[in-house]
């Protein structure tokens, strides 16, 4: 099969982060990996407002994104420009994103980084296209007259693998880990030439999908203050509830360690919300993140995978949290817990 | 049923909630043996957590405005339990659209339109995303079936005062810690992210009195061929479960806690993660 395969990279509206950037690599990857099981090119779709004052970006490949290009030969870059694309609202950027596949010949798939943005209009945007629509992708795979695609469910605790038909049109979100555990060296050339594009695309609001009128972003009010910390206990829902939070404090203090927590955690009111790691909370660092009655969730992974060295303790030998972690124990936290500060205290070597 | 003219917010407002039943997700879940799917002997089937808070809120909704709650699910005889707990909690009605569930999102979407479709509604609200398939594709999918405009990860919402509009104004979670505010005419689909109330507890009463409200019931095979558009996109359709490939040079600390306890503090020393003793 020939054809196109698509990065869709939706520009921030502020600079682009590492975490984007990282996006936007896992979903090149994705789109190069769709390409070989399904044939044809890799092209980077990058999708933008005008800029403010109204003036044209440029037609060529900005600063950032030859980073993210690396050494991956793509055939073209296109640039969309659109002034819906300013509302940032899924409808108005699925709208878009329809017109642009519309008007180009031959895309099979459409690969977005997996973020908020991308969930919230991957639905819209399948719908739209007559597309099967699929978030977080890992791999995707040939199959005999059909295609295999792999995601995580229940919590990332199984893989599920999915079958859709050969000649579907795709349109996936793909989680940042895949940019890391890439397959794809087989590829690199050591010149990055492809032919750049500006996209004009006709699409009216009149024919946008049904939206919502965004009048504010907030920013969050309390500083960051996970974000330097060197050492984290974070405690999830396998704690019991806040009375034990003591236990779990000891451990911090022994340690030298902030506390942390999970969302559910902070839903509950057991911590406050300017300690919760993970996608909606923040995004931590430390030498050291002891992660106590965690599961492991995606969400959660994503604020703390940048620790250099993650303990797990949890009663659930199959817990995913145990998957990205260098030392996991497995047991009841309640008696791991204080084996643990008594192990710390001991070997301070205390003189009697 | 698309309000054209910004009009004053209804005061009976029809809310239909979506609740989807899921394995307990705190429970231990194991596979097949053929690897076809979970293993569904011993599964303890309960409300998604998320729907939970999903249901709280349009309890809430009601109580302000004014109105009524509607519990919907789709899914075998056994998600009817669902029902009964909604009804227990404060839902007035319950629809049980009853079969054999499809996987793909946008199917279930579909279905969940067809029935909705039957009825004039004010707002739906569902969960953001599910605990056992976690597409997050449900709500918008649904939206965009009716028709409707949807905000997924709602945190948020509040009626407008004093402004006669049928719009809600709704505080949404964005990723970085910020939140966007915006304002949705209705009818709309509200995807709900946990946390903004803890969802109540049914009283042993009204569990018993819930089972003697009539659910209504229809057939999920009957409303897959009046479900719009369905034919159009290429269905999705689980092949295989399996366990992730063991970890990436992960290691297991066995042995009684103490034990553990001492290896750890002994490799983290090593490791230079905690400074050495001196
Ligand atoms: C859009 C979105 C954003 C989200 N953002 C975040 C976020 O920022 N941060 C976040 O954390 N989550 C976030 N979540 C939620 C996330 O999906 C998970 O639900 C959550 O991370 C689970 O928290 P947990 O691990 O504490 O609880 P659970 O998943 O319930 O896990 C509890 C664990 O404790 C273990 N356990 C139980 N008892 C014991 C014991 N006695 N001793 C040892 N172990 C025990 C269990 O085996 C289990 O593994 C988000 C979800 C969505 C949809
Ligand atoms: N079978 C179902 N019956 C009713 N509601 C459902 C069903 N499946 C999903 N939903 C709703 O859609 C939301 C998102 O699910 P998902 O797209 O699977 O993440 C859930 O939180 C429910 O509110």
């Amino acid at each position: 099969m020939s054809g196109k395969s698509w990065a869709v990279w939706l520009a921030p509206d502020v600079e682009v982060s590492a975490t984007a950037a990282s996006r936007m690599m896992a979903s090149l990857r994705m789109a190069q990996s769709a390409a070989a099981v399904r044939g044809g090119n890799v092209e980077v779709v990058l999708a933008e407002a005008p800029r403010p004052d109204g003036t044209r970006h440029p037609t060529r490949v900005p600063a950032w994104a030859k980073e993210c290009l690396g050494d991956s030969v793509v055939s073209r870059f296109s640039r969309l420009e659109h002034p819906l694309l300013a509302l940032r609202t899924p409808g108005a950027t699925a709208t878009v994103l329809a017109a642009a596949v519309e008007h180009t010949d031959g895309v099979h798939t459409l690969c977005l980084g997996h973020d908020y943005e991308a969930v919230d209009l991957c639905g819209l945007l399948g719908r739209r296209l007559g597309a099967a629509a699929i978030t977080a992708v890992n791999e995707i795979r040939g199959g005999a007259g059909d295609l295999r695609v792999i995601r995580p469910v229940h919590g990332g605790r199984f893989l599920a693998e999915l079958r859709v038909p050969g000649d579907a049109m795709l349109v996936l979100t793909v989680p940042r880990s895949v940019a890391a555990s890439s397959r794809q060296p087989a590829q690199i050339a050591d010149e990055n030439r492809c032919e750049v594009e500006t996209l004009e695309v006709e699409a009216s609001l009149f024919r946008s999908l049904p939206d919502r009128e965004v009048l504010a972003i907030e920013e969050s009010g309390s500083p960051p203050e996970l974000a330097t910390a060197e050492r984290i206990v974070a405690v999830g829902r396998g704690l019991g509830g806040p009375e034990h939070l003591g236990l779990a404090r000891q451990l911090a203090t022994a340690l030298g360690a902030e506390i942390a927590g999970s969302r559910p955690v902070v839903d509950s009111g057991w911590l406050p919300a300017d300690r919760q790691v993970g996608s909606s909370g923040q995004t931590v660092n430390p030498t050291l993140y002891v992660a106590l009655g965690i599961s492991g969730a995606a969400q959660h992974l994503e604020g703390m995978s940048g620790s250099r060295c993650v303990v797990a303790i949890n009663r659930d030998p199959e817990a995913p949290i145990f998957r990205s972690a260098r030392y996991g124990i497995v047991g009841d936290l309640h008696a791991v817990v204080p084996a643990l500060i008594a192990a710390l205290v001991e070997d301070q070597g205390e003189p009697t | 049923m698309l309000r054209e003219e910004p009009g004053p917010l209804p005061d009976f407002m029809r809310v239909c909630v979506c609740l989807r039943q899921v394995p307990d997700p705190r429970a231990r879940l194991e596979l097949r043996t053929d690897g076809t799917g979970l293993r569904e002997d011993g599964v303890a089937w309960v409300t998604d957590e998320g729907d939970e808070c999903a249901l709280e809120e349009a309890l809430r909704l009601v109580r302000q405005t004014g109105g009524e709650v509607c519990a919907l699910t789709a899914g075998p005889g056994r998600a009817a339990e669902t029902l009964r707990r909604a009804l227990a909690l404060g839902a007035q009605r319950a629809l049980h659209l009853r079969g054999e569930l499809p996987l793909d999102p946008s199917r279930v979407a579909d279905l969940l339109a067809a029935v909705l479709r039957r009825e004039a509604w004010d707002v739906v609200i569902t969960g953001a995303q599910s605990s056992d398939l976690g597409w997050g594709l449900t709500g918008s999918s649904l939206a965009a079936g009716l028709g409707w405009p949807h905000v997924w990860l709602v945190v948020g919402i509040e009626t407008e005062g004093d402004s006669k509009d049928t719009r809600l104004r709704i505080t949404r979670e964005l990723e970085g810690r910020r939140r966007e505010l915006s304002r949705v005419r209705l009818p709309a689909v509200l995807c709900v992210q946990t946390g903004l109330h803890p969802p109540r507890m049914p009283r042993i009463r009204d569990l018993l009195a819930a089972k003697n409200t009539p659910i209504e019931t229809l057939a999920l095979d009957d409303l897959l061929s009046d479900s719009h558009g369905e034919e159009a996109r290429p269905a999705v359709e689980l092949v295989a479960l399996s366990a992730p490939t063991a970890s990436s040079g992960g290691e297991q600390l066995g042995g009684d806690p103490a034990t553990a306890a001492r290896e750890l503090v002994r490799r983290l020393r090593r490791d230079g993660i905690l400074p050495e003793t001196t």
